[in-house]
């Protein structure tokens, strides 16, 4: 897998863009989880995560070696942190939007079997929590709880260091905790009693 | 919540994904022991991670491959930009300095001038006062014209050739103006390419 992975980096690099969606494909999925993540919106999520594989593709050259997908991550997350930059000095759009979209369980997505499980007020909530930490505690909670990397791997994406990943991690949780806190009576009877 | 309190609770997120070492890993484990409340706050943390932990991949609506018209090649213009900006820099500033080279030697000649033929030289607010000297130059005795005579010619010759500069000084200004405003057109011209060429979102 990772020298077929490195063949299709290498070809990449050559200008072979189908070689490149063939990583594409299998990085989407995740890239659009943890942009989406981020900014909470579906038309935003979908345009910055094209752009993101866009300048991927552009600047694969500079691709060092390490983890591919770290480094794919990374450049999403510039480009979240630009977008959200952008959005503050223009607030034409509000997280409201997720609101608004009530009754589907992840607005604009394909609900799989796994999303049904997981009720969708339960799902709002949670990313309302996640939508109120601040972008860099939000990005640390987002990669290590929701997509499970490890910390190394996300002080690769995020390019900071293993104790800043530690830091912003605990601080995301622990923000995350209080908010679960005093939204107790919205969480499922069977995350209740925990909180 | 006293001070052990608090220092166990910032390690309480290492401790529970395993990454304390196993010297702070034991002291943690001592505290949470005879600690009921650090004990329920790590409750609340795994609980939290866990609500996290349900939140499955998400399926987007369409799919990110890029095509290749996307991705064809742009013509690069910012390095064209860049050189003729360059060039448009050096042109102005050859002419710049050649023009200051080159009206130097009149504006020295002009005291000059001024010193030979009193009469001559023009109060400014004078229109044609060079000529007028020159006319007035001959009014003099015959017996004088000769010495005289030189004189004036003198004058005439010397304002000629100033004219020439002096006319050729305002056409260099003109250039001089026309490729500032081109240089400042170019220039902006290849920082909106630098812009839009460099690749975004991949920084050191």
């Amino acid at each position: 897998m990772a020298e077929e992975e490195e063949a299709l980096i290498a070809r990449s690099r050559g200008g072979d863009v189908n070689a490149f969606n063939l990583l594409v494909e299998r990085y989407q999925r995740m890239v659009y989880s943890v942009v989406f993540r981020m900014l909470g919106h579906r038309q935003e999520a979908e345009d910055v995560t094209q752009e993101a594989f866009l300048s991927a593709f552009q600047g694969v050259a500079r691709f060092r070696g390490g983890s591919f997908r770290a480094w794919l991550l990374r450049i999403a997350a510039n480009a979240c942190y630009d977008h959200l930059r952008f959005r503050r000095r223009r607030p034409t759009v509000s997280l409201d939007v997720l609101e608004s979209e009530s009754g589907n369980p992840l607005p604009g997505h394909i609900a799989s079997p796994e999303e049904h499980v997981l009720r969708g007020e339960l799902a709002r909530l949670i990313e309302e929590g996640l939508g109120q930490l601040p972008e860099e505690q939000r990005l640390a909670v987002v990669l290590c709880d929701v997509q499970g990397f490890s910390y190394e791997e996300a002080a690769e994406a995020t390019r900071s260091s293993l104790g800043t990943v530690k830091s912003r991690l605990s601080r995301g949780r622990a923000r995350l905790r209080d908010f679960f806190k005093e939204h107790r009576e919205l969480l499922p009877s069977l995350y209740r009693h925990r909180t | 919540m006293d001070v052990r309190c608090r220092q166990v609770r910032d390690r309480l997120s290492e401790y529970m994904d395993g990454r304390l070492k196993e010297g702070e890993r034991r002291r943690v484990e001592e505290h949470l022991a005879a600690c009921p409340e650090c004990r329920w706050e790590l409750e609340e943390l795994r609980a939290t991670v866990g609500l996290l932990r349900q939140l499955p991949p998400l399926t987007p609506r369409r799919s990110f491959t890029l095509s290749p018209a996307v991705v064809a090649p742009r013509v690069r213009l910012f390095p064209v930009l860049r050189m003729a900006s360059l060039a448009a820099a050096l042109l102005l500033l050859f002419l710049t300095g050649g023009e200051y080279l080159f009206t130097s030697p009149q504006r020295a000649a002009a005291p000059e001038m001024e010193s030979t033929v009193p009469q001559a030289a023009p109060t400014p607010s004078r229109l044609g006062a060079p000529e007028t000297g020159a006319r007035l130059a001959p009014v003099p005795a015959p017996g004088e014209s000769k010495d005289r005579g030189v004189a004036p010619s003198a004058p005439p010759a010397s304002p000629v050739a100033g004219e020439e500069s002096t006319r050729a000084v305002p056409a260099l200004r003109w250039l001089e103006l026309f490729l500032l405003v081109t240089l400042v057109f170019l220039g902006g011209a290849a920082f909106w390419r630098w812009r839009q060429e460099s690749t975004p979102y991949i920084r050191k």
